[in-house]
């Protein structure tokens, strides 16, 4: 065997070793973006469940959580525009003396926004606007992960009044 | 004629000193090289089923436990529990940012007051492992007298005849509900009894939980109840077209917690003060009243909480807070970055309006 395919043989080797190396993490990478992708909707899921259980009678005053979105879509500001909520990272459990287990600083903290946008369609009874017994909840969870994989999830739904 | 004994010279094969020490060297390099590479793949590849187990089990257990939070029939209660018995826990907040002050949860987030502190809302400082609540337990259910062989219940009458026709068992502890007369009772002992094919006959306790017990002392129903076809006191006959259907329905307490890193459902959880479980576990039954374990490997110690509108307002008992944090204690010895995964939900009982007052 020469000198010659020696070199040759060695570098395919590492070459190959190099490419599954970083295959693999490329592999972790995305595991771990679609455990995020995972976790934000749950963010969103949360925010669509607040929407729908808020007590909203035709008689009584729309819930604050379904008030119409001054923008669409929302601006920084408006309400249901919340920024810097922490995904996979409780910071006011870990704060907090017997909350926090040894395990608790192990997990990374994405920071995401979280965007809701109520408009009004027209319901049934030919309302709209402000009037309207029928509004369309959209939730949007964006988030970047490793400084550059920004990612959104979105959730949509309908709501009405609980009663007639 | 001379011979010569010497053979013709000649090197023997094999390799010199240095090209064995260079093969070596080469063939060190190369394996120390797939060493690296072998531990650093079994390290991703452990980390990456650390990860994946503790987010599996953060999520199966929240899934697990929504449904049943969101169709609560009564406000939440925290606890403590400590594998053999509870204990209430009340809610305080106290003014101000953590560690001292209560913590503003971001998650919940107060839409009236966007774009101040007060947007969010605040969690209480003693959170617990547990948290406890009533849910719908079957019904309704018609009534079919007092129990004792009279048909029509008077108002004097502790007891009450119940035909449930689906299976439900009613148990001590339970609440049991009689919308005709706006009224939630206690179940308590002696335990409902089969009085003839699937009608009970049940014990009333203490209206809608106020007394200073809830197992122990009667309670008479308060108003004549009429179940048949019978001429009331008051001139109205109930016949056939018009038959005295009186209904009533039970609710039962139910609880999650967390202890010894197990995320554990109580489907039959015994009255406040009273001895846990409510029913001794039987193989025989495959009896899944007094605990399951729905997931291990769940770290966080004290994950439940409730919300209030500020420090001083009052609790939001009706909206739970849950940060379930999980890892993977099989590769503990790991202590892998990101190998802790925390979910964090806020959930809202979708019974409105809330129809047990007490639990």
């Amino acid at each position: 065997m020469t000198l010659m395919e020696i070199m040759f043989a060695v570098s395919m080797f590492s070459m190959f070793g190099v490419a599954t190396v970083l295959a693999i993490t490329n592999f972790n990478r995305l595991a771990s973006l679609n455990r995020y992708h995972t976790l934000a909707l749950a963010a969103a899921q949360q925010k669509i469940d607040q929407a729908m259980a808020a007590p909203w009678s035709v008689t009584g005053t729309r819930p604050a959580i379904l008030t119409l979105s001054p923008n669409v879509p929302p601006q920084v500001g408006d309400p249901n525009y919340e920024t810097g909520l922490p995904l996979n990272n409780d910071v006011y459990n870990s704060s907090r003396t017997g909350c926090k287990s040894p395990y608790s600083g192990l997990d990374t903290q994405v920071l995401d926004s979280r965007i809701t946008t109520v408009t009004a369609l027209t319901d049934a009874s030919g309302k709209t606007g402000a009037a309207s017994r029928l509004v369309q909840i959209s939730v949007t969870v964006n988030y970047t992960y490793c400084q550059r994989f920004t990612t959104s999830v979105t959730l949509t739904t309908l709501r009405t009044t609980d009663d007639f | 004629m001379t011979f010569s004994m010497r053979t013709p010279t000649k090197r023997a094969a094999g390799f010199t000193l240095v090209e064995l020490m260079v093969s070596l060297a080469v063939f060190s390099v190369l394996m120390l090289g797939l060493l690296y590479y072998t531990v650093m793949i079994s390290h991703m590849i452990a980390r990456n089923m650390t990860v994946n187990h503790s987010h599996d089990t953060s999520r199966a257990s929240i899934e697990r436990a929504w449904s049943d939070l969101h169709n609560s029939a009564s406000n939440f209660v925290l606890m403590s529990f400590n594998g053999t018995t509870y204990s209430d826990v009340s809610p305080t907040y106290t003014s101000g940012l953590p560690p001292t002050g209560s913590d503003l949860d971001y998650y919940y987030y107060n839409a009236s007051n966007a774009g101040t502190l007060s947007a969010a809302y605040v969690i209480n400082d003693n959170r617990t492992n547990g948290v406890r609540f009533m849910v719908f337990g079957g019904g309704p259910y018609l009534l079919g007298g007092d129990g004792s062989g009279n048909s029509t219940i008077a108002a004097s009458s502790t007891t009450v005849q119940v035909n449930i026709t689906d299976g439900y068992v009613p148990v001590v502890g339970d609440k049991i509900q009689i919308p005709v007369i706006n009224t939630i009772f206690d179940v308590i002992a002696p335990a409902p009894s089969v009085v003839s094919g699937t009608n009970y006959k049940i014990n009333l306790g203490l209206i809608n939980g106020v007394g200073s017990s809830s197992t122990t002392s009667s309670q008479a129903i308060g108003t004549t109840l009429y179940t048949t076809n019978i001429a009331t006191t008051s001139g109205f006959t109930y016949s056939s077209t018009y038959p005295a259907y009186v209904t009533a329905s039970f609710f039962h307490r139910v609880a999650y917690t967390v202890y010894n890193n197990q995320f554990q459902y109580h489907p039959n959880l015994t009255p406040p003060g009273e001895g846990y479980p409510a029913v001794a576990w039987t193989a025989s039954a495959n009896d899944l009243n007094s605990m399951v374990v729905v997931r291990t490997n769940v770290t966080s110690p004290l994950p439940f909480g409730l919300l209030a509108s500020s420090a001083a307002g009052p609790a939001l008992q009706s909206f739970l807070r849950i940060s379930l944090e999980a890892y993977d204690l099989n590769y503990s010895v790991g202590m892998y970055v990101d190998g802790t995964t925390t979910l964090q939900t806020d959930i809202p009982s979708r019974t409105q309006p809330i129809v047990i007052t007490s639990n």
